[in-house]
């Protein structure tokens, strides 16, 4: 029998044993490192930053691929809502150095949900295997809202993308006509600085499942400011019939921005 | 010597109950675990971690590789002795011919029953080149290191046969049939190398069987001969 019986022999037969044993695990720590790298991207980075009745926003970036438009999806009380890709303007990022160029932006419309409480979880895709493995990463945190009985904008829906020291831009439909033209008007700082037809053309809003021709962009020039936090405002301009006083209704939400 | 005496001595067979030494024992089987823990990586993790490059895969089964030759190398073990011999060619075909005629017939039976006779996958050249060469280098850490290992653990004799037949089968799971195609193998084949070890018609062998099981088997027993993380692809 072939045994190791001189202990030399045995002694370097242990020390091949314990080296291989050890890059074995290297090995497979390595290999499960790689695969976790791979499969979940870590580059990953935006959050979920509004959920309510208007819809779900946010942001997200793939830092290892800035110029790339990452896939998102959208989840409500776990159920699967909406895929779509992250482009719309969000100037806040590139001010804050997250993105090279403002196009990472997300938002969803809610599906129609009843009254009461409810968690919106927004997923950043990621493609890994050539394609065969698609895995999932939640941005930020879960976001609970509430819903009343009635919406909280029943007449319009828009969205208010960007404001900038340059500009302020966003977009406002009727629900009521898809092909309504809406007067909006921008507030900055709490005072009237402009008022237009909200009837640029967005293409994307088509893709985004708003009814009509898609023509309901708005675009407005920032006014001079002086150095320092402004806030700016974007509202509809709501006639409410002959006679009386025209109501104002938000847009979106407020965005802050600074004037070097 | 005789000749079968050499061939006994060579297959570590003069120690029917094995060695009596305990730490020898364990050193024993620490290295039929090692080999066999390389086998599994590559089949379980390897594979799939690194689905994009056969070449990962590869890894583990070479740390085995290197793991043997090195044993070989401490322990004393010339080639020869291992089974890279001629000689006894001849004798461990004889050996092996009744339990694969055996096999043979109860495969082409299942094949007559199911009408599942088929070619395809044979006239790939390039496949069966490659089920030669992986049939070598499983029997050669089969038996020309597992075999052996498993001798200097329990003796030769059907403790250490079962022990190889078992090692065997648990390297084609989760497979169900395949397992148990390999257990009844690997029995075979061991019992044949401790009598004649000889790697080249153990491999020869082992293509063979595989050939058949392919050619004649329904696609859903043996999926392909798929084993580890990809049979469940």
């Amino acid at each position: 029998m072939y045994t190791s019986d001189t202990p030399p022999a045995r002694k370097r037969l242990i020390k091949y044993l314990v080296l291989k044993s050890v890059i074995d695990l290297l090995f497979v720590g390595c290999l499960a490192v790689g695969f976790y790298l791979d499969a979940f991207n870590p580059s990953l980075s935006g959050s979920l930053d509004e959920a309510g009745a208007q819809g779900v926003s946010g942001w997200v970036v793939d830092k290892s691929k800035p110029g790339a438009r990452v896939e998102v999806q959208l989840y409500v009380d776990g159920r699967f809502v909406e895929s779509r890709p992250a482009d719309f303007g969000r100037a806040d990022l590139v001010a804050a150095g997250v993105a090279e160029d403002a196009r990472h932006g997300f938002f969803f419309y809610l599906p129609p949900l009843e009254e009461g409480r409810h968690e919106a979880r927004v997923y950043a895709v990621h493609e890994s295997g050539g394609g065969t493995r698609r895995t999932l990463r939640q941005l930020g945190e879960a976001v609970e809202f509430a819903l009343d009985a009635t919406p909280a904008e029943p007449h319009y829906r828009g969205w208010l993308d960007e404001a900038t020291p340059v500009s302020v831009r966003g977009w406002v439909a009727s629900r009521a006509s898809a092909e309504a033209r809406v007067e909006v008007e921008l507030h900055i700082d709490g005072r009237a600085a402009g008022r237009r037809l909200a009837d640029e053309p967005r293409p994307d809003l088509a893709a985004a499942g708003v009814p009509g021709d898609g023509r309901h962009g708005f675009f407005f020039f920032t006014p001079p400011l002086p150095p320092g936090g402004h806030e700016a405002r974007v509202y509809v301009v709501d006639a409410a019939g002959a006679g009386a006083a025209p109501a104002l209704r938000l847009v979106g939400r407020p965005i802050r921005f600074d004037v070097p | 010597m005789s000749v079968d005496a050499d061939l006994t001595r060579a297959a570590g067979a003069d120690d029917r109950a094995g060695t009596s030494d305990a730490g020898e024992r364990l050193l024993a089987l620490w290295e039929v675990a090692s080999v066999t823990v390389s086998f599994l990586a590559a089949a379980w993790v390897a594979g799939p971690f690194a689905e994009s490059s056969k070449l990962v895969g590869a890894v583990p089964v070479a740390f085995a590789l290197v793991l043997m030759l090195l044993s070989h190398r401490a322990r004393g073990e010339t080639a020869r002795e291992v089974g890279w011999r001629v000689d006894n060619f001849g004798r461990a075909l004889r050996l092996l011919a009744p339990p694969m005629l055996a096999a043979a017939a109860v495969v082409a039976l299942v094949g007559w029953t199911y009408r599942s006779f088929r070619v395809s996958k044979l006239e790939n050249w390039q496949w069966v080149a490659w089920l030669f060469a992986w049939g070598l280098i499983q029997q050669y850490a089969l038996h020309g290191f597992v075999n052996r290992r498993a001798q200097i653990i329990w003796g030769r004799g059907w403790r250490s046969v079962l022990a190889v037949a078992a090692v065997f089968a648990l390297l084609h799971l989760p497979n169900p049939w395949l397992a148990l195609a390999t257990f009844a193998g690997g029995a075979a084949w061991a019992w044949v190398y401790q009598r004649a070890p000889n790697i080249p018609a153990l491999a020869v062998s082992h293509a063979l069987m595989s050939l058949l099981l392919v050619w004649a088997l329904p696609p859903w027993v043996m999926q392909s001969l798929r084993v580890g993380f990809k049979y469940f692809n």
